[in-house]
């Protein structure tokens, strides 16, 4: 039953879910009861390489597996060759604001910058060194010199003038000062400035909070801030697509905080910048952009605070008319995570089962009957119906195969009793937050 | 029986006390002894056997209260020295009649049997009901027992009283009531009356003056001088005496009325009009402060009293069912219930005895449910059990925050349908706890529905295993820039054939593997500009080129610098 798991994955899988996270590798093998689900976001890779851009709402109640899907997603797209950026919302980052926040969401997201060699995160001075390289093989190409005195000062002149150039063919809005600062990356390099590096490097990442500073630095009269910073997104997309990426894939988790937002109006305006970057996205005005946002269902649905509160969202999150809990649409951009089933559950633990003994060359007496009891001890347990999450159970599970495995002698019935579900969901008290 | 001994034992020390009780000298007693025997003398065979017969029955109240009798009828005569032989003939002849006419009423009776023709015998037996009722000596001196109209005697030896106490007590007749019918209220009431009449002793002693003196001086006050030399006015007299004592009294009880709660009130103030406030001037205010000092020394109603005075007072238990319950918490909640259980249990005859533990239960709701679901319990039980079946249901918010689902309600309702079958009580109570047990869930694995999902699940696996280990070469896009530093030509290791690393990249991971896998952050700088290379680009494309066979990155970034996985760069270098 195992496919073919290698020994660091199965210990990877072994160490992340006995800590209750999801593992960095091997996740795949845990990928149980999401079939469909894979499957959608496959195809959306697929569009998104091929040109499209799409944006995904994954919603579901607390513990459903909303992070371990976006995880699954990043592990396939950074496979595939995407760009992929992670970033929280929470009460100080949105998607709009005049005073910062929303800027603050862009930095948190530029920090974030993955591709494979680089799985957790700052890989954007490598994309762009890239980037750079690139330009200066076509300046050498173009004028005719060799690339051993392309990088020599004198000719730093072309290469900014090809920088602008390829910039400016590249992007809408802001590409000029985008290929500024470019440039004064370039600039640094050949100049051997670390300090015009960096902060060409803190000027692209939005870090910059006075334009007077910039200039100072730089000489870029703008700066990255609340209003642009989504043009600035789109031009990266277009960056990384140039460099030979697939395409920019934005992960953004948590949306309940936006949900939570106190003002109706700033709530609203965020909602509004959602739906401008669906219209964006949907009608063909950017490429190769895959944002997904995980959200639970309140988020969506409630119609005084939710998505569902904003018309013009709401005419087109619906979900599918003819859809029922057993006939799906995965196609729709709301992605909607049932919990696991008890038989999906079950298979999930025998699969961890194999999995635990293949990583400690053991084989635990844990049967299909044990384990079906140990899950109606833990679904019997006080508060199994608000509380348990597969994490829980897993966890649990796991803990128990390796008090089994150190202690041999002890009677497996023994533990199944002891375990304890707590509530882990930090919103639990929507309902009390007033509307200002 | 002659004349002496039956004067002697009628006229002892007690006409001696009863004379200084009156305030009298007991003067010219012989000659009393004397007249009296003669008179008896005097009397026929029959009366004398009557009159030794009250002297030798073995019921002593009775030759006390006729004693009494003889005292009050010869006292007038005797103080007024109009005692003679003959007058005392007449007196003792009186009560031989009273005494004769007494015994006949309560002497046994014959029903005569009619003797009907027309009644035909039908039962064969040949006999006839005896009719006659028997009377046994026993019987009848138990019938004079309870003939105790006077509280010194009903209970004087049962308190160990003095007698002095006793003719406190005695100075009036038992003023019968519901709760002084309650014997521990009774006996109460007796004690705080002595212990007031000793305080009040106290204080005419002070005074110079004793309570004898002061009652005296009050009943001459009520009763004209002039008037107590005639047998009228000294029977007044004696009245009025006595209705200052049993004022007291009754103050006492009202006292002890208030003390245990007992619902109904009594009048205390003194019955002659007009003579009330100076009643209250001379006994009753110094009484009542008496009385209200020594109210906290009167101890609680016993058991048996409880009971009594639940049963008369249908309402008593509120007030002490709201005290306990006013310390209800969710903490002591066990101690409260065993003290509601106490409470009901001196409520056992209480006609609202279901009350409490209706009330017990909706008190406990809101701390403890189990708790607030037994006492609804014993609530129907107690219900069933009374007169009038009122089967009370539990409020509708009571009952949302009893049972939080249907299931439980359910649950409950059963209980409840069983007990008022069986009536069966500890049986309810013990299945109580099931209400509130979680109903273990079982699980269903369907095992059609088990392999589809192990199928979807393995190719879901198989699938993303495909993607995530595709070994698809990567398009390198290294610039292939002149090399200024030249390659190291007998570079003691070679890289697998598969990598396509160029001469920059394969010095900095023999660079890396000559300090032991750790370069600073300056070095590969430095390493870079040298071959005109940017850093983060050059690291990562060697990171690229061997991702691959790794899956996984060879060289990562550490604090202030660059680390090269050691066991990686063996694995793909191969020793020649």
């Amino acid at each position: 039953m195992l496919n073919d798991i290698k020994p660091k994955e199965a210990v990877a899988v072994i160490n992340s879910l006995s800590s209750g996270v999801v593992p960095k590798i091997g996740v795949q093998h845990i990928a149980v009861g999401r079939s469909a689900e894979v499957d959608a976001f496959l195809k959306a890779l697929e569009d998104v390489k091929n040109g499209h851009s799409l944006v995904k709402f994954w919603i579901g109640d607390f513990g459903s597996g909303k992070s371990f899907m976006l995880h699954l997603l990043n592990t396939v797209a950074l496979k595939q060759k995407f760009v992929v950026a992670n970033a929280d919302f929470t009460p100080e980052k949105r998607l709009y604001a005049s005073d910062g926040k929303a800027l603050a969401l862009y930095t948190a997201i530029m920090d974030n910058v993955a591709i494979q060699t680089k799985p957790e995160g700052g890989a954007l001075a490598a994309l762009l060194e890239k980037w750079i390289e690139q330009t200066i093989q076509k300046t050498a190409e173009e004028h005719n010199i060799p690339l051993s005195n392309i990088h020599q000062a004198d000719n730093l002149p072309l290469v900014r003038k090809k920088i602008m150039q390829t910039i400016n063919a590249l992007t809408d809005v802001g590409g000029f000062d985008f290929g500024l600062a470019l440039s004064k990356y370039y600039e640094g390099y050949i100049l051997d400035d670390e300090q015009l590096r960096k902060n060409a490097l803190r000027w692209l990442k939005g870090e910059y909070r006075s334009k007077l500073e910039s200039r100072q630095d730089l000489g870029v009269r703008e700066i990255i801030n609340d209003a642009n910073y989504y043009d600035m997104l789109k031009n990266f997309c277009k960056l990384f697509v140039s460099i030979g990426y697939s395409g920019f894939m934005i992960n953004l988790d948590e949306a309940i905080n936006l949900y939570k937002i106190s003002t109706g109006v700033m709530r609203e305006k965020n909602y509004e910048k959602i739906l401008s970057i669906y219209n964006d996205c949907f009608q063909g005005k950017v490429s190769n952009l895959l944002i997904n946002i995980a959200g639970t269902r309140e988020f969506l649905e409630n119609e005084r605070r939710g998505l569902f509160s904003y018309q013009a969202l709401k005419t087109r999150l619906e979900s599918n008319q003819f859809e029922t809990a057993g006939v799906r649409d995965f196609s729709q951009p709301v992605l909607k995570l049932m919990p696991l089933s008890h038989t999906e559950i079950f298979v999930l633990l025998q699969n961890l089962k194999q999995i635990f003994d293949f990583n400690y060359k053991t084989n635990i007496d844990v049967t299909a009957l044990d384990i079906q009891l140990f899950m109606e001890d833990m679904f019997n347990k006080p508060g199994a119906k608000e509380f348990l999450t597969p994490r829980e159970v897993i966890r649990g599970f796991l803990n128990m195969l390796s008090i089994m495995r150190q202690n041999p002698g002890l009677d497996k019935r023994r533990f199944i009793g002891d375990l304890e579900v707590k509530n882990e969901d930090p919103d639990v008290s929507l309902v009390d937050i007033d509307e200002l | 029986m002659e004349g002496s001994m039956f004067t002697t034992q009628m006229f002892g020390k007690e006409w001696t006390t009863y004379c200084l009780d009156l305030g009298l000298q007991a003067r010219g007693n012989d000659w009393l002894l004397k007249t009296m025997s003669q008179a008896f003398d005097a009397l026929s065979v029959q009366q004398r056997e009557i009159l030794a017969g009250v002297c030798a029955t073995t019921a002593l109240p009775v030759t006390q209260r006729w004693r009494n009798w003889l005292y009050e009828n010869t006292l007038e005569p005797f103080v007024s020295d109009r005692l003679s032989v003959y007058t005392a003939n007449e007196i003792l002849c009186n009560l031989a009649r009273l005494r004769e006419e007494e015994i006949q009423a309560i002497s046994p009776v014959s029903i005569p049997v009619m003797a009907d023709d027309s009644i035909i015998d039908i039962s064969q037996e040949g006999g006839r009901i005896n009719y006659e009722i028997t009377v046994t000596e026993t019987e009848l001196a138990l019938y004079e027992e309870e003939y105790n109209w006077r509280l010194g005697n009903k209970y004087g030896a049962k308190l160990g009283l003095s007698d002095q106490q006793i003719a406190l007590l005695n100075k009036f007749y038992d003023p019968e009531n519901s709760f002084l019918s309650v014997e521990g209220c009774c006996i109460s009431t007796i004690k705080l009356y002595l212990s007031c009449l000793v305080s009040l002793e106290k204080q005419f002693e002070k005074r110079g003056s004793n309570m004898e003196q002061e009652v005296q001086a009050f009943v001459r006050k009520c009763v004209p001088a002039s008037r107590g030399h005639t047998q009228e006015g000294r029977y007044q007299q004696q009245q009025v005496a006595s209705a200052v004592y049993l004022t007291l009294f009754k103050k006492a009880e009202s006292v002890i009325r208030n003390l245990y709660q007992h619902k109904r009130k009594i009048n205390s103030n003194f019955s002659y009009s007009g003579f009330e406030q100076l009643f209250e001037d001379t006994f009753g205010k110094a009484a009542m402060d008496i009385m209200m000092l020594r109210k906290e020394r009167i101890a609680a109603p016993d058991r048996e009293t409880e009971l009594r005075l639940n049963e008369m007072n249908p309402t008593r238990w509120k007030p002490a069912f709201d005290t306990i319950v006013a310390a209800l918490t969710q903490e002591n909640s066990g101690d409260i219930s065993a003290q509601i259980d106490e409470l009901a249990e001196l409520n056992v005859n209480n006609p609202a005895y279901e009350q409490v533990f209706y009330e017990a239960s909706r008190a406990f709701a809101k701390y403890d449910k189990l708790t607030a679901v037994r006492f609804y319990l014993k609530y129907i039980y107690a219900d069933l059990h009374s007169e009038k079946i009122d089967s009370k249901q539990l409020q509708k918010t009571i009952q949302k925050s009893l049972f939080s689902t249907a299931a439980e309600l359910q649950r409950f309702q059963q209980v409840i349908d069983e007990l008022v079958g069986s009536k069966n009580l500890e049986k309810a109570l013990e299945s109580a706890p099931g209400i509130y047990e979680k109903q273990r869930k079982k699980i269903i694995i369907d095992e059609e529905l088990l392999e589809t999902v192990r199928i979807n699940s393995s190719e879901t696996i198989a699938k993303l295993n495909e993607i995530l280990q595709e070994d698809e070469p990567e398009e390198e896009m290294i610039i292939q820039l002149p090399v200024q530093v030249n390659t190291v030509p007998d570079m003691p290791v070679t890289f697998s054939a598969d990598l396509q690393l160029n001469d920059d990249q394969l010095q900095l991971m023999k660079l890396f593997s000559e300090n032991n896998c750790t370069l600073p952050a300056d070095t590969v700088t430095h390493f870079a500009r040298e071959r005109q290379l940017f850093k983060n680009r050059l690291i990562e494309s060697i990171n690229d080129a061997c991702y691959e066979q790794l899956d996984d990155v060879l060289i990562e970034e550490i604090n202030d610098g660059y680390e090269m996985n050691a066991f990686y760069y063996q694995k793909i270098v191969n020793l020649c």
